[in-house]
């Protein structure tokens, strides 16, 4: 595994809504797009990603069509929605504000105590 | 919010096209594991097969994949429910018996308080079934003293109409009764309105023929014309559309028609024909007669102000001699309140009436949530596999609930037909035969807010009954516990306090129920024999009034009287003050016995006031002293008639002829007035046989004080006419006779008075069916809730029944033992109904003077009845009792727990 790490729970729908914000994608682009993001330092299980596709479209912030692949194939393609945009922006506000309170908490030292 | 609707779209899209998704999710997962094979083709130059095969690892199970897409839109959610459904509708079929009675209950309660629900919102919160109804408004003054309409006249409302800003479409109507000639041979009696073109744009109406009334036929010398309901154009005119355009005499005047209204039209009340109200004609012929206003507040105008604003224009005008010393204007809502909540809010009164109708169906749905337990106890074995197999509590409760539903979802299916029903067939009944005393916003059609007050009722009904033997079923059982029952070690489940307390109430129930059906029973017996003392085939009975000068009823009386006498058929006619002798809460004084009586009702009777040919009429037989005669009417010294029965009851049959007798009001504090007629003494000059024509009276018997009825002093009478061998027919001749003469009288609701008698038992009849229905159902109710404790007893013990047996225990002590818990309730239940008989037994003898046999006979009958109740119970125990006994003991070795 030597790089990779677990997904943390609820992570993923995150993930998945940053890869669609930068670009009209399928569902397995969205995948290749999570592993260039984050340098392929995550493991998903590829068809876990479909579930979590089905679930923020269900909640109406992506929204999903058919179309054409670049390899000429049908393909479903997925991007976000307004709503999708809102829910990132405040998802992301709020998982910066818990990176930066854990990575003060682990490099505290006995003299800042 | 955007997020519910997103959900419901994505949701709706799956159930429209679920076959379609389902290839789209395998489609689109195929694509990707092609996409990830070409990449390990392309990067690490694997042969395809091989490639393939790890791609599909890569994307693990695609079956698992298309199930979560589908758990998350919530179809997998719906399919359970679809199938709680199917299995709800399958139990009704597998236990007919429990659907019966829990379905028949449950209607009932709908029924009832659908029912009840429409009629209680129309009439406390009545609103006119036209546009803007609620800004309809009546417009007249009121006697200020008396409260009494007195309505506006001809002057008044021509003032309103031009001056009034803060009311539209001020119109006016009153009722004219006249001849309707329509050739040789055809002549009828029509109850007709007189009434502004207004009315008819302010109920928003269009003809179906012809054209309505228009405001040029209101000025004095336009054509006559009318206009002709949809009832009499069919069944007068054959529903002939070339009617438009006809000319028929209208009350001696020719007149054209005009139009055709379309059937329902009632407003501002029914009638049979509209013609013009002419203003200014009843204006110049001097007429005193009054006229009712009506108009609609203009926009954003207030009743309050409105009011103010005719107050004000009223108090210049001079007044109505009709009106009394103390006219007061009035605007108030066309649609009125029939219930009065006097000091109490409406509001409060109807959320109390309605929690009153939620009431009785949450203790219907509690007997059926009982016969529930019974049978998901029965099911117990299902329920703890399912509980093993992953189902929460939530769930099982769930489909308990969902079973119930199904079955309060036809109950509320059939109980809103019966409503409807009984609503038609109720407010039929209260109208009468000619339907008009009923004000036109009382509908008998259920609202939409009724049916949305059923379907809460069964939601509610559904809850009772699914969810609390849903909980109990469930109560104490981890999956372990459950499978240890199944497999036969464990005691199951019990009848707790919460059962034993709802078999024991509605026992109890049961027994202080029946009492009143069988009261009802015997008072619609004792008025379907009532003896009218006269032959009452041969007699038909009318309300007579004047039908314009209210001073002209003596003369128009008159002229009528010499009419009928010229009629071969009548033998005898004759007016009443009333239909029938009517009871007074005065009491009498009678001048040489002035310490009266500790019992107050025996000094009551009924009143009425005849004319002087009324007891020839009646064939009533003077057994002593005289009948009145003319010379009666309006004497200086009042004079009365008693019957035998009074004599009998309040002079205990002492001498009646030249006694006095004083009405005494108890209202009136410091003594009684001299100068009105309560305070008067009566001389009794004649003493009549009983007619016994008042079905009315609780006490068939009691004494009747007839009076003597001036004409002159009165605007309206009941007709009695003595014509053997005419049909009813004849009404409509007596009807044109009254509108003939001089000045003519309007005949309303003629009716032969045999049939008359008959409505007060038809109505007792009514209410005897529903109070019999809720009897039997509350019976039902208890027998199979007995049967279903002691049949739940018997599935429980079954195993230790076949040890007993198989030991040799004997047959009786078996049943002992069975019967023990359903004899302690149905005892409770017995004794809980038995002293709620007693104390309304007690209450009743204390405000109503009822003639009880002795006590020792009272603690007789009582006994008896409580017995047979008791037996009756019991006997539900026989058939679960006799399959106990039936146990092998093979049989119960075999058996779950």
């Amino acid at each position: 595994m030597g790089g990779t790490a677990e997904l943390l729970p609820g992570t993923l729908d995150l993930l998945i809504l940053k890869s669609v914000s930068l670009g009209r994608l399928h569902g397995y682009g969205v995948l290749l797009r999570i592993e260039q993001i984050t340098g392929g330092a995550l493991q998903i299980q590829q068809g876990a990603l479909y579930p979590g596709l089905y679930r923020l479209e269900h909640r109406g912030l992506i929204r999903s069509e058919w179309g054409t692949s670049e390899n000429n194939r049908r393909a479903k393609f997925y991007s976000l929605t307004a709503a999708g945009r809102r829910q990132l922006g405040a998802e992301v506000a709020s998982w910066n504000r818990l990176a930066g309170a854990i990575a003060l908490a682990l490099h505290a030292t006995p003299q800042e105590l | 919010m955007g997020g519910l609707i997103a959900r419901a779209r994505s949701l709706w899209h799956w159930l429209r096209h679920p076959a379609e998704e389902a290839a789209d999710m395998d489609e689109e997962m195929r694509f990707h594991m092609e996409q990830e094979a070409e990449r390990l083709v392309r990067e690490r130059g694997l042969d395809i097969r091989q490639a393939r095969r790890q791609a599909r690892l890569a994307f693990g199970s695609m079956d698992r994949y298309q199930e979560e897409g589908r758990a998350v839109r919530g179809v997998l959610r719906l399919r359970g429910l679809s199938l709680d459904f199917r299995l709800g509708l399958r139990m009704l079929v597998r236990y007919p018996g429990l659907t019966l009675v829990a379905g028949v209950a449950m209607t009932f309660a709908i029924a009832i308080g659908a029912a009840t629900f429409e009629f209680l919102r129309d009439a406390m919160y009545p609103v006119l079934p036209v546009a803007e109804g609620e800004r309809v408004v009546r417009l007249h003054q009121v006697d200020a003293w008396s409260s009494t309409p007195v309505g506006v006249t001809p002057a008044e409302l021509e003032a309103w109409r031009k001056g009034v800003r803060g009311v539209r479409e001020i119109g006016g109507y009153r009722g004219v009764s006249r001849v309707l000639w329509l050739g040789e041979g055809s002549e009828v009696a029509v109850d007709g309105l007189s009434v502004s073109a207004s009315a008819f744009t302010l109920a928003g109406v269009a003809p179906l023929h012809g054209r309505l009334l228009l405001d040029s036929d209101e000025v004095a010398g336009a054509e006559s014309v009318m206009v002709l309901s949809h009832a009499l154009w069919r069944s007068r005119l054959a529903a002939d559309p070339d009617v438009v355009g006809r000319w028929v005499q209208l009350g001696g005047t020719a007149t054209r028609v005009v139009g055709v209204l379309p059937a329902g039209f009632a407003f501002p009340v029914a009638a049979e024909v509209y013609v013009p109200l002419r203003l200014d004609e009843l204006g110049a012929g001097g007429h005193t007669a009054t006229i009712m206003g009506f108009g609609r507040l203009a926009d954003g105008v207030a009743t309050a102000s409105a009011q103010a604003e005719i107050e004000a224009m009223s108090a210049s005008l001079p007044g109505s001699p009709n009106m009394g010393e103390h006219p007061g204007a009035v605007v108030e809502a066309f649609a009125y309140p029939l219930v009065s909540t006097g000091q109490l809010a409406t509001s409060a009164v109807f959320a109390l009436l309605a929690l009153m109708l939620a009431l009785m169906m949450v203790v219907v749905c509690a007997n059926v949530a009982l016969l529930l337990y019974a049978r998901a106890a029965t099911r117990e074995a299902e329920i703890a596999v399912r509980s093993a197999l992953g189902a929460s509590r939530l769930r099982i409760v769930g489909q308990l609930f969902v079973e119930a539903l199904v079955l309060a979802g036809l109950a509320v299916t059939a109980g809103l037909l019966l409503a409807s029903m009984a609503l038609r067939r109720a407010l039929a009944l209260v109208a009468g035969p000619a339907n008009d005393s009923l004000p036109l916003w009382i509908g008998d059609t259920l609202s939409p807010v009724t049916i949305l007050w059923a379907l809460l009722l069964a939601l509610l009904g559904a809850a009772v009954a699914g969810i609390a033997p849903g909980l109990q079923v469930t109560r104490r059982k981890g999956a372990q516990a459950g499978l240890q029952r199944t497999a036969g070690r464990g005691t199951g489940a019990r009848m707790g306090h919460l059962w034993t307390g709802i078999v024991v109430g509605q026992v109890a129930l049961t027994v202080a129920f029946m009492p009143v059906v069988l009261l009802t029973a015997s008072l619609h017996r004792q008025l379907q024999s009532a003896e009218p003392g006269v032959a009452a085939g041969e007699y038909l009975v009318a309300q007579l009034e004047a039908d314009g000068d209210p001073a002209g009823f003596a003369s128009g009386w008159h002229d009528l009287r010499l009419r009928l006498a010229g009629e071969p058929a009548v033998r005898g006619v004759t007016l009443a003050s009333h239909r029938w002798p009517g009871w007074r809460s005065d009491a009498l004084v009678l001048e040489d016995d002035l310490a009266p009586p500790a019992d107050i009702n025996r000094r009551r009777a009924q009143h009425i006031a005849v004319d002087a040919g009324f007891f020839v009429a009646m064939g009533a037989r003077v057994v002593a002293g005289r009948a009145f005669t003319d010379a009666d009417a309006g004497a200086q010294q009042p004079v009365i008639i008693v019957s035998e029965s009074f004599v009998r009851e309040v002079l205990d049959g002492r001498n009646a002829i030249g006694r006095r007798i004083r009405i005494d009001d108890p209202r009136r504090a410091g003594g009684t007035d001299a100068t009105t007629e309560s305070g008067r003494w009566h001389e009794v000059i004649g003493v009549v046989a009983d007619l016994g024509m008042n079905p009315h009276s609780d006490l068939p018997h009691a004494g009747v004080v007839y009076h003597a009825l001036t004409p002159s002093e009165v605007a309206q009478a009941t007709l009695i006419v003595h014509a053997p061998g005419t049909t009813a027919a004849f009404g409509g001749r007596l009807r044109i006779l009254a509108l003939q003469s001089q000045p003519p009288l309007r005949l309303t609701q003629p009716m032969a008075l045999d049939r008359l008698m008959e409505i007060p038992a038809l109505e007792m009849g009514a209410w005897l069916r529903v109070v019999a229905i809720a009897g039997a159902i509350a019976l039902l109710l208890t027998l199979t809730g007995i049967y279903a404790v002691v049949s739940f007893t018997v599935s429980r013990r079954t195993r230790e029944i076949g040890v007993r047996v198989a030991l040799g225990a004997d047959a009786g002590h078996v049943a002992r033992a069975i019967l023990a818990r359903a004899a302690a309730q149905v005892g409770g239940g017995i004794a809980v109904g038995g002293g709620i008989v007693l104390l309304l037994a007690i209450v009743i003898t204390q405000l109503v003077e009822v003639r009880l046999p002795p006590p020792h006979h009272v603690a007789g009958i009582l006994g008896l009845y409580l017995a047979t109740m008791a037996s009756v119970c019991l006997l539900a125990c026989a058939v679960p009792l006799r399959r106990a006994l039936r146990v092998q003991p093979t049989e119960a070795l075999s058996a779950d727990a």
